[in-house]
């Protein structure tokens, strides 16, 4: 596999308000192979579009160096312009334009001619399914529009990589969904894509391997699948509705292995020994007991677990409602 | 890419076309443009309609005819900083980072914005003087004069829309907003509204330093008493250097912000 994105000890530093300076990036090191989806996991704050916005020539590094699609960021910016397509975080598009408008812009400062420049745009409206709305200013559009627009001017070039920073946050789940299928589709097609993402499932849905970063440090990086296997074993959500069985349920349960903070409306969470994904055995033992168990579930490890034990805490508030805490 | 290839000019006529529709589909964009100068044109013409009688006036019919080139001079100089207040709002959206994200000559981007106020300029000027015509002010030059008012006028938005542009990509949108009534100060202490001759003190020699002073003279002298050559040749001189030096400014504003990166 050759690497289309190669990056070495990237620092990127900006002054703190304290006066000092502080590492957004501090030192990451990543490849990113032909034809792949990498996903770059990470809260907010955590340095994810400030490495973007040095690979796509936005901001200059403080030290280390990158390549993109075999040129330098710092050296050879134009090359690296020519070769990439790019969607910033919240869609940054003119509302006073129309759809049509932007991209024949954006395909004339990619070099076409206007005849050119229209057919391209015209295509790229079907693409993703925007010709109804061709001609009505982007104010009128409403976010999955936005963005599906944003993503075909990032295209009109054809580009070897694509970068998407965040493409799908604050959309809701159709316009998510369609935006996936397309990012699919680019991919099956043979475009790279680097995709910046803090939801778990997408980059769960999406990426062939991921890159999770945390305080500007790439502190794990694999396919999801492998980075759960880290993890080891499922856990076992039980809800018992009765207070006064919770003694009793404590007890066996805890004697079956570790018992973490559950979540919200659930009574225990119980880590699950290696290899062990039966429910029936706890919900017999229980209900021998006399404990009568009124839900049962089975959780897999998920990305936000493997965040946890790489960073100590989980990926955002949403996600800490979601996934487990070690009791102590 | 070179600066006269055909790819560099449609890049920079693309980006003064999208400049020419921002500033069209915002209605209150066009207001202080047009309003402001029209107000101040009335009140002027009004006011200080008597002080063509003064010793040393210049020859006109009307305090109005002389005011026309001062409303121009306005108007257009309010459209030129319009560049830099859409280009703030660029670079606050995010919408300039997509732009200089794609591989464009970085003098295209600035090139483009001041073209676009130059543009807007022929049509404010044109405006102005067919509401000169329209109450009865006669414009003596004809149809060459014309033709270098409407020149003059866009050189004096693209030297303005120039330093707006250089503003807006070192400082924050309120600073660009900020320079509004700077440039109401600029106009006061030229000789747009008020014939040079009759200025004394520091009003003589500051409107003597200005610029605006020759650019506001070159407009005027074709309406007022046609075209002589040589006050037309200055104003477009002083202008065009004028409107070199601030785009060289905005390409370096430009060139410090993206960090030295080409």
């Amino acid at each position: 596999m050759t690497p289309v994105i190669e990056v070495e000890q990237l620092v990127r530093e900006f002054k703190s308000p304290s006066g000092g300076s502080m590492q957004a990036v501090a030192g990451v090191d990543l490849a990113v192979n032909e034809g792949e989806v990498y996903g770059f996991l990470g809260p907010n704050g955590a340095g994810k579009t400030t490495l973007v916005r040095m690979l796509v020539t936005l901001l200059r590094p403080s030290s280390g160096t990158a390549r993109v699609a075999g040129f330098d960021i710092v050296n050879e910016p134009g090359s690296v312009r020519s070769a990439i397509g790019v969607t910033l975080q919240e869609a940054a598009l003119d509302p006073l334009m129309t759809g049509f408008e932007l991209l024949q812009l954006q395909a004339t400062l990619h070099g076409l001619r206007k005849g050119a420049a229209s057919a391209k745009a015209d295509e790229l409206l079907e693409r993703v399914d925007l010709v109804r709305a061709k001609d009505a200013r982007l104010g009128t559009y409403s976010g999955g529009m936005t963005r599906r627009l944003d993503l075909a001017m990032s295209l009109i070039h054809e580009p070897k990589v694509l970068f998407l920073d965040e493409p799908t946050t604050g959309l809701d789940p159709i316009s998510r969904k369609v935006l996936w299928d397309e990012v699919r589709a680019l991919n099956h097609e043979g475009t790279t894509v680097f995709l910046t993402t803090q939801y778990l499932e997408e980059a769960d849905a999406l990426a062939d391997r991921v890159g999770i970063i945390a305080d500007g440090k790439l502190v794990a990086e694999d396919t999801p699948e492998n980075l759960k296997a880290d993890i080891g074993a499922a856990r076992l959500e039980v809800t018992i509705n009765d207070p006064a069985s919770h003694a009793k349920a404590r007890e066996i349960l805890g004697g079956h292995g570790r018992l973490l903070k559950p979540r919200s409306g659930v009574s225990f969470f119980l880590q699950l020994p290696p290899g062990d994904t039966q429910l029936a055995p706890y919900v017999i033992e229980l209900d021998q007991a006399g404990v009568t168990v009124d839900r049962v579930d089975l959780v897999e490890p998920s990305l936000d677990d493997v965040f946890l034990l790489k960073t100590g805490h989980h990926l955002d508030a949403d996600a800490a409602d979601a996934a487990p805490t070690p009791v102590p | 890419m070179s600066a006269l290839s055909p790819a560099y000019i449609r890049i920079v006529w693309a980006i003064a076309i999208r400049s020419i529709k921002r500033i069209m589909r915002r209605p209150q964009s066009l207001m202080p443009i047009f309003l402001v100068p029209t107000m101040f044109l009335v009140v002027t013409s009004g006011g200080a309609a008597r002080a063509i009688n003064l010793p040393g006036f210049p020859e006109v019919e009307s305090f109005f005819q002389f005011a026309i080139a001062g409303a121009i001079v306005q108007s257009t100089m309010l459209g030129g900083l319009m560049a830099g207040i859409n280009l703030s709002v660029d670079v606050d959206n995010g919408f300039f980072d997509r732009m200089i994200v794609a591989p464009v000559p970085r003098s295209a981007l600035v090139l483009g914005r001041v073209l676009g106020s130059a543009a807007i300029a022929l049509f404010q000027a044109c405006l102005y003087l067919a509401l000169g015509v329209v109450f009865g002010a006669s414009i003596e030059g004809g149809i060459f004069g014309i033709l270098l008012i409407l020149v003059l006028a866009g050189i004096c938005a693209a030297s303005m829309g120039g330093l707006a542009v250089a503003l807006a990509l070192r400082a924050q949108a309120q600073w660009v907003q900020g320079v509004f009534p700077l440039v109401f100060v600029i106009i006061f202490m030229s000789s747009a509204f008020f014939p040079r001759e009759l200025l004394t003190g520091p009003a003589e020699t500051i409107a003597g330093y200005n610029p605006i002073s020759y650019l506001a003279e070159g407009m005027r002298e074709p309406i007022i008493s046609g075209v002589s050559g040589s006050v037309e040749l200055k104003a477009f001189a002083i202008g065009l250097g004028l409107t070199i030096f601030t785009t060289l400014i905005a390409v370096w504003a430009l060139r410090v912000r993206l960090g030295g990166s080409r």
